[in-house]
C-alpha cells in the first residue's frame, strides 16, 4: 500500500501545496514541453488524490528528471518540487516498484553491484605515469563513474570519457596539487537517490563517506556536477565526509587561465552546476576565458537541461531536447560547445551520432578537457614558474 | 496460459509462458477450416498457401508448396483445367484469382533465375518398381517412390517421355523445352527412363516380374481413339485427333488440310483445330452435336480458338463422309435437338430427320474422345477389363488381381485431366509403398482421422480488383505459329494478382512456421500432412505473415493445437516475431540499424525532422540483435519483450544459461548432456538467438542475485542470424565491466557450439542444420 500519510507529510514539507497556479514552472519544465499530461501541478494533484497509484499507471511517477529548473522558476523560494517527487518515489519503491533507469539499467546495475559487496575495483587503469596522485592529502578528486562509461559507451562514443578525469588531474597537478584518487570509490548515488531507491543510495553514501574521511581530505573536487551536488548533500543525509565540495574548474579559477578562445564557443550549463559554484557561472567563465563564452540559454546563469537528468531517462523526449540544443548552437553559428557535466557530454555526443549530424561542424567538448588542453598550450611557462 | 499436464487448456497459448519448464508432449496444428481452392484441387495442392506466399514475394517457398504435390509445376501452370479457380471465393465477386497463371509464373521465375538442380537420390530400399508409361501419373508415382527410397524404372513406348503431355498437347500451349526440363528434373533424382520400349511387344509384364521388379505400375494412359462410327471413316484425309496431334507433335508433320472440319467438343477438338490452323489451313470449323453450354472444352480454350479464327457450329451430328476419288471431300451432317438428360447428366442429342446437309472439306479430324489401349496387356495374368475398356483395380489397394501389379491414371479412370492423373500418381505411389513395405496404406480411407471443417464464412473483398490479365500474344499473329500463346506474369503482376486472394479460412497451412521455428519454439506437425513432429506445450508458433501482426487480425492466425492422442486441445495464435519500435522511447541513434544483419531496421526522419527507427517486418527475422543493442529499450521483439526476458530471469537461480533455440534443436543430445553437467537448479532460458542477449540484460542479471551467466550460442560460422558477433561484443563489454568492478570476468561466458557441441553434432549428422 502506498504510504499516503508520508506523501501528505512530504507535500507539507516541500510546500508543494503553496502553489499560486502561476505556471511559471511549466514554462521552464523540459518534460512539460513534450508531455502534455505532466506538470508539477498534475503530479502533486495525483499524488495527493485518493489513488496515488495512478502515478504509476500513468507513468507520471518517473517522468520528472529532477533537473530543478522548476525550483529556479517558482516564485515561492521554499517550494521544492523535485524533492517532493523524490520523496514520493521513495514511498513507491518501498512498496516494490522498480525505477525504470535509462540505458536499460546499464549504469544503475553497476551502481547496484558497487553497493552490494566489498569490491576491490580496478578502476584506475586510465592513470598515466605523468599524472601524480596520492593516497592521502588535503584535496581529493572524486572521479565518478567515468571509467565505467568508457566501457559502457565504448562502441558509441569515440573519445574516452576518462579523458575528463585525466584532464582534471593534469590541471590539478599543473598548479602543484597532488590529489587523492580513491581506487575503490563507488557511485555517488545520485541516480538512486533521485529515483527513490534510498536503500542502494545509502549504502553507496556510506562507502564513499567512509573512504573520503579516511583519506584525510578537506576538499573534494569533482568534474561532474551531479557527483558534486550529491556529495554536498551527504552530511545533511547523515553521511558526513567532513569536506568542502567544489567543481574542479571553479576550484582552480584563480590558478589557471585565462584561456584565449580561437573558436566561437558556447557553453552548456548543467542542471546541478550552479549551486556548486563559488560565485555565478558568468563570474567563473569571466575568469577562465579571454573572450566571450555564450550560453544557449537566455541567461548564462540559468541552468539548461540536456534531457538526461542523471541516467534517469533516455528516450525520444530527451533526444528532442538534445537535438534542440545542438540545432540552437549551430543556428547561432557556434563551432564549439562546451559541456560541464559528463552526462551532458555523453548524450550530446550520442545525439550527434547519426549520419545527419556527422557532417555538422560543431565540436562538443567537456570544459575540463578543453581547459587542460588549452591552458597547457597557452600558459605552460607561467604554471611552471 | 500454457497447456498443462493436468487438463484441457483454455485461452490462447501466448507463446512465452512455456519456455520455462516445458514438458514434452506431441502436438499438431489442425487448421480449423479448409479453403475451397484447396478442397477443389484433385492433386491436393495447398493452393491458398502458395498464393499467399506469392503475394508476399516468397516465390521459392511458394514453388516448394506446389512441388509437394505437383512435380511438373511449369506444365500444370499452363495446361491445368483449374478446378480451384472455379471454386475460388473471389469468383463470386470480381473474378477468381488466376491461380494457374501464378503457378506458371513461379515455375518460370525459377527457370529464369537458373532453374533447379535436384539432388540425385540413392535407393535406400532393395525393392524395384517398374512404371509403364511416362505421363503425369507415371512420373508422379515414380518420383514419390524414388523419394521413398525405391529404385524406379519407367518404360515408355514412344521415343519421348511425357505421355499425353507430349503426344497430344500442342506446343503453343505447352512449349516442349519446359516439358522436357521438368521431366528431366524428375528423372534427375535417380529414376531410370527407358524410352522406345513397348511393354507387350518388347517385354511382357511377366518378364518384368521375372527380372526382379517387385511391383509394376500400369500408367499407360488412354491413347486409343473412339471412332466416328460412320461410313467413310477409312478414307484418306480422315484422321482421329490423337493420331493427328501425335504426328504433328512428335513426328513434325507439317501439312494438314486447307479446309478442315473437326468433329467433337472437347479439349482435343480445340487443340486439333488450333493446330490445323497453324499448319496453314485457310478454314477450320468445329462441329459439335450438342450446344455451346455442353462443350466439355474449357471456356478460355474455346475463346482463344475463336479469337484465332476457328469457327464453331453446334447441334450438328455427322451422318456420313463424302468421298471424292478415295479422299474425303465433305461431311454430311444432320441437325440435332437436345432431349432429356442422359446418364452423364448432359442433354441427349437427338437427330431431326430430313435436315441433312453437306459441308465441304479436304480434311476431317475426329475428336470424339479416347479410351485406354489395352492390347499390350491382353491375356496377361491378373488383367481384368471393365466394360468401358478400362483396367479394373481394387479400390483400396489399387492393385489388379495379380499381387504387385498396380494400375492408375487414365488407364483406370478413363480419360481425365493431367491434375487428376497426378492425384492418381500420388495415390498409387502410397499404395505401392504400402504393398512393398508391408505397412498400412496411409492413403486408404481407414486411417484418415483428419476431417476438415468445411469452409463456411465467405470473406468479402474490401476493394474491387479485377484479375490481372495474363499477357497473351495477338490472335492474328499467333494463329500461324507454334510459339506459345500465353506469357507469364511478371513478378510484380504475380504479387498483385496473388494479393487478390481473400485467404479464406484460418491457417494457411503454408507450414512456413515449421521452417521459422525449426525446433526453437516448436516442432510443428500438420495433421493430414503426414509430417511427424514434437511441439512443446505452450509453444510459440510463428507465422511469417506480417499482415497478421500489422492489421491486428490476430484471430486469422489462430489455429488449434491438439495433442496427438486427441485428448487435449489448445488454441495458438500464429504470429511472427519481429522487432517493433516504441516511438516514445526511440532516440534514433541508429545502433539498431548497424546491428541488423538483414537491413530490416532503418533510421528515418519523422515529419517533425526528428529521427526514428523503423522496422521492415518483411525483412526482419526476429533474431533480436537490435533489441540487445538498443540503449533505451525502444526496440523490442513482438512476443519476446525485454519485460518477458526480465520476468523470466527474475526468479532465477545462481547459475543462468541463456541458450539459442537453434543450437538446442541442432544438437539435442549434446545439449541435454550439457544441461546434465550443470547444477540441478541452473536456470535455462531459451532466447530466439543468443545475439538477443545484450550487455544490459547480462549486467541486469548480475546486479541481482545471479552469480554466473552462461550463453549457449552457435559460433559465428554457424549462426543462422549472423548476430553472434553482437553477442561477442556484449559479452566482452560485460567482462570489462566485471574486471573494473574487481569481479571475476569468467562469471559471464559463452558456451560455443563448435567447441562444446560440434563433435556430437557431426556424429548425429545434423551439422547442416545450422549452416543453412
Amino acid at each position: 500500500m502506498t504510504d499516503k500519510k508520508e506523501i501528505e507529510r512530504l507535500a507539507k514539507q516541500m510546500r508543494v501545496q503553496a502553489c499560486l497556479d502561476c505556471r511559471k514552472c511549466e514554462e521552464v519544465c523540459p518534460i512539460c514541453r513534450d508531455n502534455s499530461e505532466f506538470s508539477p501541478q498534475a503530479f502533486v494533484k495525483l499524488a495527493l488524490s485518493p489513488q496515488p497509484e495512478r502515478l504509476v499507471s500513468s507513468g507520471l511517477l518517473w517522468a520528472c528528471i529532477s533537473c530543478g529548473l522548476c525550483r529556479s522558476a517558482c516564485p515561492d523560494e521554499q517550494t521544492d518540487f523535485p524533492e517532493f517527487v523524490r520523496g514520493v518515489r521513495e514511498t513507491f519503491v518501498k512498496t516494490g516498484q522498480e525505477p525504470p533507469f535509462g540505458h536499460r539499467g546499464m549504469v544503475s546495475a553497476v551502481g547496484r553491484l558497487q553497493a552490494s559487496g566489498d569490491l576491490s575495483q580496478k578502476r584506475l587503469s586510465w592513470l598515466t605515469n605523468a599524472t601524480k596522485t596520492a593516497e592521502s592529502g588535503d584535496v581529493l578528486y572524486f572521479v565518478g563513474c567515468l571509467p565505467y562509461y568508457d566501457v559502457i559507451f565504448s562502441e558509441r562514443i569515440k573519445k574516452r570519457l576518462t579523458q575528463i578525469a585525466l584532464a582534471g588531474l593534469r590541471l590539478l597537478n599543473s598548479v602543484g596539487i597532488t590529489p587523492v584518487v580513491l581506487p575503490n570509490e563507488v557511485c555517488c548515488g545520485s541516480d538512486f537517490y533521485w529515483m527513490g531507491d534510498r536503500q542502494t543510495a545509502q549504502s553507496l553514501f556510506a562507502k564513499n563517506a567512509e573512504l573520503i574521511r579516511r583519506s584525510g581530505a578537506k576538499t573534494v573536487v569533482v568534474t561532474c556536477p551531479e557527483c558534486g551536488s550529491m556529495l554536498r548533500m551527504y552530511p545533511k543525509l547523515g553521511y558526513d565526509h567532513g569536506c568542502q565540495v567544489h567543481y574542479l574548474a571553479d576550484f582552480l579559477r584563480k590558478l589557471i587561465g585565462p584561456v584565449r578562445l580561437a573558436e566561437k564557443t558556447a557553453l552548456l550549463s548543467s542542471c546541478r552546476l550552479a549551486p556548486l559554484l563559488a560565485e555565478d557561472l558568468e563570474g567563473l567563465l569571466g575568469s577562465l576565458f579571454k573572450g566571450e563564452v555564450h550560453s544557449l540559454a537566455d541567461d548564462l546563469n540559468k541552468p539548461v537541461c540536456c534531457g538526461t537528468g542523471g541516467w534517469l531517462r533516455s528516450d525520444a523526449l530527451t533526444r528532442a531536447m538534445q537535438d534542440d540544443l545542438l540545432v540552437a548552437a549551430m543556428n547561432r553559428g557556434y563551432t564549439q560547445l562546451l559541456t560541464v557535466c559528463p552526462k551532458c557530454r555523453v548524450h550530446l555526443g550520442f545525439a550527434m551520432r547519426p549520419e545527419a549530424w556527422r557532417r555538422a561542424e560543431l565540436n562538443v567538448e567537456d570544459l575540463t578537457v578543453f581547459l587542460s588542453n588549452n591552458v597547457e598550450k597557452a600558459s605552460h611557462g607561467r604554471v611552471q614558474a | 496460459m500454457m497447456p498443462s499436464d493436468n487438463g484441457a487448456q483454455e485461452g490462447l497459448v501466448s507463446g512465452f509462458d512455456l519456455i520455462l519448464g516445458a514438458t514434452n508432449q506431441r502436438w499438431s496444428v489442425v487448421p480449423s477450416q479448409v479453403a475451397p481452392c484447396n478442397a477443389a484441387c484433385p492433386a491436393g495442392v495447398n493452393v491458398k498457401a502458395y498464393v499467399a506466399l506469392t503475394a508476399e514475394g516468397k516465390f521459392d517457398e511458394a514453388l516448394e508448396v506446389v512441388r509437394e504435390r505437383i512435380a511438373l509445376p511449369g506444365v500444370l501452370g499452363r495446361i491445368c483445367p483449374r478446378p480451384c479457380e472455379e471454386k475460388c471465393t473471389r469468383a463470386r465477386f470480381d473474378g477468381a484469382v488466376a491461380i494457374c497463371a501464378l503457378k506458371r509464373f513461379l515455375a518460370d521465375y525459377e527457370l529464369r533465375r537458373g532453374g533447379r538442380y535436384p539432388k540425385r537420390l540413392t535407393p535406400t530400399r532393395p525393392e524395384k518398381v517398374a512404371v509403364i508409361g511416362s505421363g503425369p501419373c507415371g512420373l508422379t508415382a515414380a518420383q514419390d517412390l524414388a523419394r521413398s527410397g525405391f529404385a524406379v524404372t519407367i518404360f515408355e513406348r514412344l521415343a519421348t517421355p511425357g505421355g499425353m503431355l507430349v503426344a497430344a498437347i500442342p506446343s503453343f500451349r505447352l512449349p516442349r523445352d519446359i516439358l522436357k526440363l521438368e521431366i528431366d528434373n524428375i528423372l534427375q533424382i535417380g529414376i531410370e527412363m527407358r524410352t522406345g520400349v513397348s511393354v507387350g511387344r518388347d517385354i511382357t509384364i511377366d518378364d518384368l516380374f521375372g527380372r526382379g521388379w517387385d511391383a509394376v505400375l500400369i500408367a499407360a494412359g488412354a491413347h486409343s481413339p473412339i471412332g466416328l462410327n460412320v461410313q467413310g471413316e477409312q478414307l484418306a484425309g480422315v484422321e482421329d485427333a490423337l493420331s493427328f496431334l501425335r504426328s504433328v507433335n512428335l513426328d513434325g508433320k507439317a501439312h494438314g488440310g486447307k479446309n478442315v472440319i473437326v468433329i467433337g467438343g472437347g479439349d482435343s477438338a480445340i487443340d486439333s483445330a488450333r493446330t490445323a490452323l497453324r499448319l496453314g489451313a485457310g478454314r477450320v470449323r468445329i462441329f459439335y452435336r450438342r450446344s455451346r453450354q455442353q462443350m466439355p472444352a474449357r471456356d478460355y480454350e474455346v475463346e482463344a480458338a475463336k479469337a484465332e479464327g476457328v469457327q464453331l457450329h453446334f447441334l450438328a451430328g455427322p451422318r456420313r463422309i463424302v468421298e471424292n476419288q478415295g479422299r474425303v471431300a465433305g461431311v454430311e451432317f444432320v441437325r440435332m435437338r437436345l432431349a432429356e438428360p442422359d446418364k452423364s447428366g448432359r442433354p441427349r442429342p437427338v437427330p431431326i430427320e430430313g435436315t441433312e446437309w453437306v459441308e465441304e472439306c479436304d480434311m476431317l479430324i475426329a475428336a470424339l474422345g479416347q479410351k485406354p489401349d489395352l492390347e499390350f496387356v491382353q491375356g496377361q495374368e491378373g488383367i481384368e477389363v471393365s466394360r468401358w475398356g478400362t483396367l479394373v483395380v481394387d479400390p483400396e489397394s489399387l492393385m489388379c488381381s495379380r499381387p504387385g501389379l498396380f494400375a492408375a491414371g487414365d488407364v483406370v479412370s478413363g480419360p481425365a485431366t493431367a491434375v487428376e492423373a497426378i492425384a492418381a500418381g500420388h495415390h498409387v505411389a502410397q499404395a505401392i509403398q504400402a504393398y512393398l513395405t508391408g505397412r498400412q496404406n496411409l492413403a486408404s480411407s481407414s486411417c484418415a482421422p483428419f476431417l476438415p471443417v468445411p469452409f463456411e464464412v465467405v470473406p468479402e473483398p474490401s476493394v474491387e480488383a479485377k484479375r490481372v490479365p495474363v499477357p497473351e500474344r495477338d490472335p492474328e499473329k499467333r494463329a500461324r505459329s507454334f510459339d506459345e500463346v500465353e506469357d507469364a506474369y511478371s513478378a510484380s503482376q504475380a504479387m498483385q494478382e496473388a494479393s487478390r486472394c481473400l485467404m479464406c479460412g484460418s491457417c494457411l497451412e503454408c507450414r512456413q512456421c515449421i521452417n521459422l521455428c525449426d525446433g526453437r519454439y516448436a516442432v510443428i506437425s500438420f495433421q493430414g500432412a503426414g509430417l511427424p513432429g514434437l511441439v512443446e506445450p505452450g509453444t510459440l508458433i510463428k507465422c511469417w505473415r506480417p499482415a497478421l501482426a500489422e492489421s491486428g487480425q490476430k484471430l486469422e492466425g489462430e489455429v488449434l493445437l491438439s495433442a496427438q492422442d486427441g485428448a487435449k486441445q489448445a488454441k495458438a495464435t500464429i504470429e511472427r516475431i519481429t522487432a517493433q519500435v516504441d516511438e516514445a522511447l526511440c532516440i534514433g541513434c541508429g545502433i539498431c540499424e548497424e546491428s541488423c544483419q538483414y537491413s530490416a531496421v532503418k533510421v528515418e526522419y519523422r515529419i517533425d525532422a526528428s529521427l526514428i527507427a523503423t522496422v521492415d517486418s518483411g525483412l526482419c527475422r526476429g533474431c533480436g540483435a537490435c533489441v540487445a543493442g538498443c540503449p533505451t529499450g525502444a526496440i523490442n521483439q513482438f512476443h519476446f519483450s525485454n519485460e518477458w526476458l526480465r520476468n523470466a530471469l527474475e526468479s532465477c537461480a545462481d547459475t543462468v544459461v541463456l541458450y539459442c533455440g537453434w543450437l538446442r534443436a541442432a544438437y539435442p543430445e549434446a545439449f541435454e548432456k550439457f544441461r546434465a553437467s550443470l547444477a540441478k537448479d541452473a536456470c535455462f532460458v531459451q532466447v530466439p538467438c543468443a545475439g538477443r542477449v545484450g550487455a544490459s540484460t547480462l549486467v541486469w542479471m548480475l546486479a541481482r542475485s545471479v552469480k554466473r551467466v552462461m550463453i549457449a550460442s552457435c559460433s559465428n560460422k554457424l549462426c543462422r542470424y549472423g548476430s553472434s558477433e553482437a553477442l561477442d561484443r556484449a559479452v566482452s563489454l560485460v567482462k570489462s565491466l566485471l574486471e573494473l568492478l574487481g569481479l571475476n570476468p569468467d562469471n559471464v561466458s559463452i558456451v560455443s557450439a563448435e567447441t562444446d557441441f560440434a563433435s556430437t553434432a557431426v556424429q548425429s549428422g545434423k551439422e547442416g542444420w545450422l549452416s543453412r
